[in-house]
């Protein structure tokens, strides 16, 4: 109301009217001033009050209508209401001295009756008489029209305020959806992503610590996940805490909740580290996979518009991980097709039971310690694994006979890596491995097959699988010898390096403890080859 | 005494969110709904920055900032540019445009807000250490 006053007060005075205002209750908003020096002269030698369409006003104001009314001076007093959205703010009144007075001898004979100088007087009233009591409609007129003209401007002003304010929240939200949204990489992992999505919590909400929790399951490694940003003084174990009893019991209908004035039980013994905070469950359409928690805002209480932005964020982040979870559940399935495929062959002969296993294993272990990146680490354990999937196309007869073989019967046993490569080539994904199970009995120095290929020509992988399938070979029991003693396999090795073997590879192959290796690879229980995760094989 | 700011973008409920959020940091913020009133009112006010959009009428904003940079009272101001996402601006044409920094829509406000700041702070300095 006040704002309206004093915007119009002044373009009034331009036009000859005197502003008062009053609010809704009838109260009189500013100092009470005469409207002109015409006005002070009158009021001061007795003549009509300041405030005079005060009761016309009232009126004015429950009637909810603009009225005119008359000044003892002859003048002419103007009220009307100012209305917003059908609600009373106040009214105004704007008066004028009205030329009929000055005309009809009526100002005159009041100034008479007060005792004031005429010629004073009358030099006043040139200044400040402009209009006649005719006129007074439309100046009403033109009057309400100003007050509604300028509400309409007031109230638009502050609608455009409001949904500033909103749009530039939205704007905050929609740029950190984008973030986080290219950010996201299907085979990343949870806790690089998490750790991300809470920094930039951090920074867009104002808050003093955020922190995301992964409840247990198979993707993570069967271990809870807490990651956390910013400055909490807690630690994980009870943040995991804070979040598996004090917070997940609250989200209502899968809703996020808030609690702005946060009591710790004391077996957390947290104390007084949490003052508020906020939260947003993170679902898969079953369960309940985690959440994300904001700790401590800076400025004041967490309000609707974190709810909407941590939500955002919560949802973004279950997309994330029901994807990633996804994404290592086919990768398990695979390993565990591959484990059977490849343990149904070595099942072919009793003898050769766990050989494609140990030869993964053992090919992992000197792949890491040659310095290799985890995924060509990882390559190399599948084409350990699958480097005698071959022996499917040879007979039965054959692969399990206790005596020697015939050149015949030698041939159909050779062309087991061709086999294998021809059976792989077929799938795309296993293009990288399929070099290695065509090459792991070619030989450095050419006498290998089936390519018969020389020195630089055999590729890495096919080297390191060699010497392990070879060493695994030597050191099993056969359907044609039992096992070598372990010194003169390890004999037998160094002989052939050059030759059979790759220098390289020997030389690393024997820094390893190969007998502490022996003894690991032959633990008769199936604990020892657990199907391994691809979560485990990335650590 | 504060600082000026011009915001030039087509888009009116970008102007309003960009300049409630200027004006509510203490900033004095002037607009311009297009290019070449953009370069009238940069002329005319000497802002300490410009904040514009890329796409607008008459001439874009890259233009604006070139023409900007041809003038000797008005090429010293520091500008920030908002673009469409995936929209690149080359390095090279971004020094020689004098863009200080570019911002992709939707873009946060507050860290335009914060880039502001800094831009401010950093001519700032310069102009005291000379």
């Amino acid at each position: 109301m006040e704002s309206i006053v004093s915007r119009l007060h002044v373009r009034l005075k331009n036009l000859g009217l005197s502003l008062l205002a009053w609010d809704s209750r009838g109260r009189r908003l500013g100092p009470l001033e005469p409207g002109s020096e015409l006005c002070r002269m009158l009021h001061e030698a007795g003549g009509p009050a300041l405030d005079v369409g005060c009761e016309a006003a009232c009126q004015a104001l429950s009637q909810r209508a603009a009225s005119l009314a008359e000044c003892p001076c002859g003048g002419c007093v103007m009220v009307a209401p100012v209305v917003r959205r059908r609600r009373a703010l106040g009214v105004v009144s704007a008066c004028f001295p009205a030329l009929d007075s000055l005309e009809d001898g009526s100002l005159e004979r009041l100034c008479v009756r007060l005792g004031l100088s005429w010629s004073e007087v009358s030099d006043q009233a040139r200044i400040h008489v402009r209009h006649s009591r005719a006129q007074a409609r439309d100046l009403l007129d033109a009057f309400q029209w100003i007050l509604e003209l300028q509400e309409a401007a007031d109230l638009a002003r502050s609608e455009t305020e409001t949904l500033s304010t909103n749009l530039a929240n939205t704007y905050e939200e929609l740029s950190l959806l984008y973030r986080i949204s290219g950010s996201m990489k299907v085979s990343q992992a949870p806790e690089e992503f998490l750790r991300d999505v809470c920094k930039d919590l951090l920074e867009v909400m104002s808050i003093s610590a955020a922190a995301a929790v992964v409840f247990a399951h198979a993707s993570t490694g069967h271990e809870d996940v807490v990651v956390e940003a910013g400055a909490l003084g807690l630690d994980e174990a009870q943040i995991k805490a804070l979040a598996a009893e004090q917070v997940a019991h609250k989200f209502i209908n899968n809703r996020p909740m808030v609690d702005n004035d946060f009591r710790a039980p004391s077996e957390l013994g947290i104390n007084d580290a949490v003052k508020n905070l906020i939260a947003a469950p993170m679902l898969t359409d079953k369960s309940l996979m985690g959440m994300i928690i904001g700790f401590n805002k800076l400025d004041g209480d967490f309000d609707s518009v974190d709810l909407k932005l941590i939500s955002s964020i919560a949802n973004q982040a279950s997309v994330f991980l029901s994807n990633n979870r996804l994404y290592l559940e086919l990768q398990d399935l695979l390993m565990g097709v591959l484990h059977a495929l490849t343990a149904s062959i070595d099942a072919k002969d009793p003898y050769t039971s766990g050989h494609s296993s140990r030869v993964a294993v053992l090919s992992k272990l000197i792949a890491e310690r040659l310095g290799y990146e985890q995924d060509k680490v990882q390559q190399i354990y599948l084409t350990g694994l699958l480097h005698d999937i071959g022996k499917i196309g040879v007979p039965e007869r054959v692969l399990c006979k206790p005596g020697r073989l015939t050149e015949e019967e030698y041939e159909l046993v050779k062309a087991h890596p061709s086999i294998g490569a021809k059976i792989l080539g077929g799938i795309r994904q296993l293009d990288e491995i399929v070099g290695g199970i065509l090459t792991h009995h070619e030989r450095p120095d050419g006498k290998g097959y089936p390519q018969g290929l020389a020195g630089e020509q055999v590729p890495q992988e096919g080297l390191i699988v060699g010497l392990a399938d070879a060493f695994d070979a030597m050191t099993s029991d056969r359907t044609y010898r039992t096992a070598l003693p372990l010194e003169g396999v390890i004999g037998e090795i160094r002989n052939l390096s050059g030759a059979q073997f790759d220098p390289r590879v020997v030389r690393t192959f024997l820094e390893m403890d190969v007998s502490g290796l022996m003894e690991e690879l032959r633990r008769p229980t199936s604990e020892l080859f657990p199907i391994p995760s691809i979560a485990e094989l990335n650590r | 005494m504060s600082k000026k700011i011009l915001v030039a973008d087509d888009e009116a409920h970008i102007l309003h969110v960009v300049s409630m959020k200027l004006r509510n940091a203490g900033y004095e913020v002037l607009t311009a709904v297009d290019g070449e009133e953009a370069v009238e009112v940069c002329a005319a006010e000497l802002p300490d920055l410009l904040i514009t959009d890329y796409q607008m009428p008459y001439l874009t904003g890259l233009e604006l900032c070139k023409q900007l940079r041809g003038r000797p009272e008005t090429k010293g101001i520091p500008a920030i540019m908002l673009t469409a996402r995936g929209f690149d601006i080359e390095p090279g044409e971004m020094i020689e445009a004098g863009i200080a920094a570019v911002l992709a829509k939707p873009f946060s406000p507050r860290e335009l807000l914060e880039k502001v700041t800094d831009l401010l702070n950093v001519v700032e300095s310069r102009a005291t250490t000379g």
